[in-house]
């Protein structure tokens, strides 16, 4: 136990704490209680990042006899910790206003400060075991904040969607655990590199935990969840389903793909590719402003899944990172517009952006703080996401180069990307901020709250800039990220100037065709929206991949339940009737035995006993007479026998 | 002059089983207790006959005392005879065999 982990410890159980004090404390001051102890936690966070950034920290215990496991402080989970507990809190802060008249609140924030102990847990931990159980934690906690309007109609299912998906992407973690742990004999995340690696186990092993990361991370094919997840509210949605738990598959595929043979990393980037491409065209024909951030996000996990695949690891911790502000800050933009509808046009549904509009007059502070975030996110020059995209994208020209021609497909679907996401970006802002206002009544002019509400929002803009990790715009590291993430980013990119040369046009070109069909000064009605054609259709719906497993998968097993129910009935049922017949049969049997034998021997004693007890009682008849009489004869009989005897 | 023991003993035993026997078989409670005289003039007897060898003649003292005896113990078991009689209207045995009613 040395320094660095007694501080880690406190930050991993400020939340809870913080989480368990507010459930107890009053409605007002409780998540003031809890905010107070993410501040602390994050201020201590990053006092653990110098500590720790240039020399790693292992704590290890004996668990059972036996098992051994432990956590690890390094560059890598410090920078993370430190990031989710900083996200945490100013997502804390914006929930005490959005949540303020929630009769649910304490149970909000002891929920929220439950996933932020799991989450920090999840990042600690060295040891596969330590991690699964945390990892497990972190799943819990999404759905129960998920599900956290229980009571509204759909959210309970998209709980349970979110859940069971999480859990058969699990089952492939848990496998690839068991296999790690017995054939190499140990669990230590730290130690893979070290271990023997042949044998069939390791692409077995490889391939579970890329089922667990892509479940958690939601790629190709377990997605689906993630949408569905924003039925939760909607600072829920910023911190768990944007900025951090999401991102925890990429950082277990960071961590384990070490030990991964090279045509599963391939496959790991092409399903990230695949994935960053089909959220961005399922973003395209959203309607729900929640919606279309949440198809973001599963396109940018694909980014970072894919830079994984093609070996930019730290470039993808760097996206991570990035996005982690920038998208917490347009869920947070979009939670503040949401919040004002159902302040002051309650019967108006507050997330569907075609009753939005001219937004800007009345919301100027969410206004700036979405542009710099969704700029970002488009990832022109200057803003942080533009650092760390092309980093990757440019890693993967290089990847491919080296690869083969088949590899091509990576980088031209991730560039591809870059376009569709500065369109459906542009197209949001300028439907919810510009043009008309859309709705039959007024906009009413409301200021927000300086610190729940403008803060946060500033916070996260600021941290989107690129400014904030490096001082030249074109250069994808520098003195701030020196000092995030050490000296290990590989900068001998041959092709240095092609991605940027490639993606800024796409990006600018994305906006423009955005701004030509949906600029401020065209009148749309209601109708324009609607999805009509089949490319509308087929994004509206996912490449209705939903239903494409409730047709299959649902059905699919509901068929089974019936085959197996009929072999119940027609194969199992009379064996077990039988079994229960035969049963009875004995029953009775042993029931004629007992009544036969058992009671006639019991009844033959007592019969016995009653006989002696009425001869004796011949002698104490009620005649008084009778009882000289016995006297007297006994006496004779005495006195015949001590004559005779004695 | 002195009569061989054996003939008063074997009187005495003689009236002893008859008081027995009446005791027994009667179910008129003024038999019983007839029986019951019949009895003590045997123990009665005893005393005599044993007195005769008994210069003192303390056995003949006795039973003097329990001839008073038993004419008192008479007439207070006839006493409370005629009460039950009264009482029960019998005097049958097998009839007055509880002390409540």
């Amino acid at each position: 136990m040395t320094y660095p982990h007694i501080i880690f410890f406190i930050i991993l159980v400020l939340p809870l704490l913080g989480g368990l004090i507010n459930f107890l404390a009053g409605a007002r001051s409780g998540p003031w209680i809890a905010t107070a102890a993410l501040l602390l936690s994050s201020i201590l966070s990053v006092f653990l990042l110098k500590l720790t950034v240039d020399l790693p920290s292992v704590l290890r215990f004996t668990w059972l006899p036996g098992i051994e496991i432990g956590w690890r402080l390094d560059r890598i989970s410090v920078s993370l910790i430190a990031l989710v507990s900083f996200i945490s809190m100013l997502i804390h802060l914006f929930s005490i206003h959005y949540m303020k008249d929630d009769p649910g609140i304490k149970r909000y924030f002891a929920k929220l400060g439950f996933f932020t102990f799991s989450m920090l847990g999840v990042l600690g931990a060295d040891h596969l075991l330590l991690l699964f159980v945390f990892w497990e934690l972190v799943g819990f906690s999404s759905y129960l904040l998920i599900g956290f309007w229980y009571k509204n109609e759909g959210v309970p299912y998209a709980a349970r969607i979110a859940f069971i998906t999480n859990r058969i992407a699990d089952a492939g973690f848990l496998i690839g655990i068991i296999l790690i742990m017995v054939n190499s004999g140990t669990g230590f995340i730290s130690e893979l590199q070290s271990i023997d690696q042949t044998g069939w186990w390791v692409g077995a092993a490889g391939i579970g935990l890329v089922l667990g990361a892509f479940g958690k991370s939601a790629q190709v094919p377990f997605f689906t969840w993630l949408p569905r997840a924003m039925a939760g509210p909607t600072p829920v949605s910023a911190l768990i389903h944007a900025a951090t738990m999401v991102a925890a598959g990429v950082y277990l595929l960071i961590r384990t793909s070490v030990i991964m043979p090279p045509a599963l990393v391939s496959t790991v980037a092409i399903a990230g590719a695949l994935t960053a491409f089909i959220g961005a065209f399922s973003a395209l024909a959203q309607t729900d402003i929640k919606k279309v951030l949440a198809y973001s996000t599963v396109s940018q996990l694909g980014y970072m899944v894919m830079g994984v695949g093609v070996g930019a690891t730290d470039m993808a911790l760097f996206h991570l990172w990035t996005h982690a502000f920038f998208k917490a800050g347009l869920f947070l933009s979009a939670g503040a517009i949401i919040h004002y509808f159902h302040k002051h046009f309650h019967s108006i549904d507050g997330q569907d952006m075609r009753n939005m509009g001219n937004l800007k007059s009345v919301m100027p502070v969410t206004q700036f703080s979405y542009l710099v975030c969704m700029l970002s996110l488009a990832g022109l020059p200057f803003f942080s996401g533009f650092l760390s995209k092309d980093g990757i994208l440019l890693k993967s020209l290089e990847w491919s180069a080296l690869a083969g021609p088949w590899a091509f497909i990576v980088p031209v679907l991730g560039f591809f990307t870059v376009g569709l996401t500065a369109y459906y970006m542009g197209k949001q802002a300028l439907v919810v901020f510009y043009g008309k206002n859309r709705m039959e009544t007024e906009l009413v002019k409301d200021k927000e709250d300086f610190l729940t509400v403008r803060l946060p929002l500033i916070i996260l803009a600021i941290g989107s800039l690129g400014l904030f990790y490096s001082f030249n715009p074109f250069v994808h590291h520098f003195q701030i990220l020196d000092f995030w993430f050490g000296h290990q980013i590989p900068l001998s990119f041959s092709m240095g100037w092609l991605a940027p040369a490639i993606s800024i046009p796409l990006a600018v070109g994305g906006l423009f065709v955005a701004f030509r069909s949906y600029r401020p000064e065209r009148s749309f009605t209601y109708r324009d929206y609607v999805a009509r054609g089949h490319y509308r259709k087929w994004s509206m719906h996912a490449l209705y991949l939903d239903q494409f497993y409730h047709e299959s998968m649902v059905k699919a097993f509901n068929m089974i339940s019936e085959i197996i129910y009929g072999l119940d009935r027609r194969f199992i049922d009379p064996v077990l009737n039988w079994l229960g017949m035969s049963f009875v049969v004995f029953s009775k049997l042993m029931d004629l035995v007992d009544k036969l034998i058992v009671d006639k021997l019991v009844e033959f004693v007592a019969y016995i006993s009653k006989l002696g007890g009425d001869f004796l009682r011949l002698f104490h008849g009620r005649r008084v007479q009778l009882h000289i009489f016995w006297a007297v004869l006994g006496t004779i009989l005495i006195l015949l026998w001590i004559n005779n005897f004695m | 002059m002195s009569i061989d023991p054996v003939y008063g003993l074997g009187l005495s035993a003689f009236l002893f089983s008859m008081g027995l026997l009446v005791i027994i078989i009667k179910r008129n409670a003024i038999f019983v207790l007839i029986g019951i005289e019949l009895i003590l003039n045997a123990a009665n007897l005893n005393f005599v006959v044993f007195s005769s060898a008994d210069p003192a003649n303390t056995g003949q003292l006795f039973g003097v005392f329990s001839v008073v005896l038993a004419a008192a113990e008479a007439a207070i078991a006839l006493a409370i005879l005629l009460n039950i009689f009264k009482f029960y209207k019998s005097t049958d045995l097998h009839q007055l065999n509880r002390l409540k009613y």
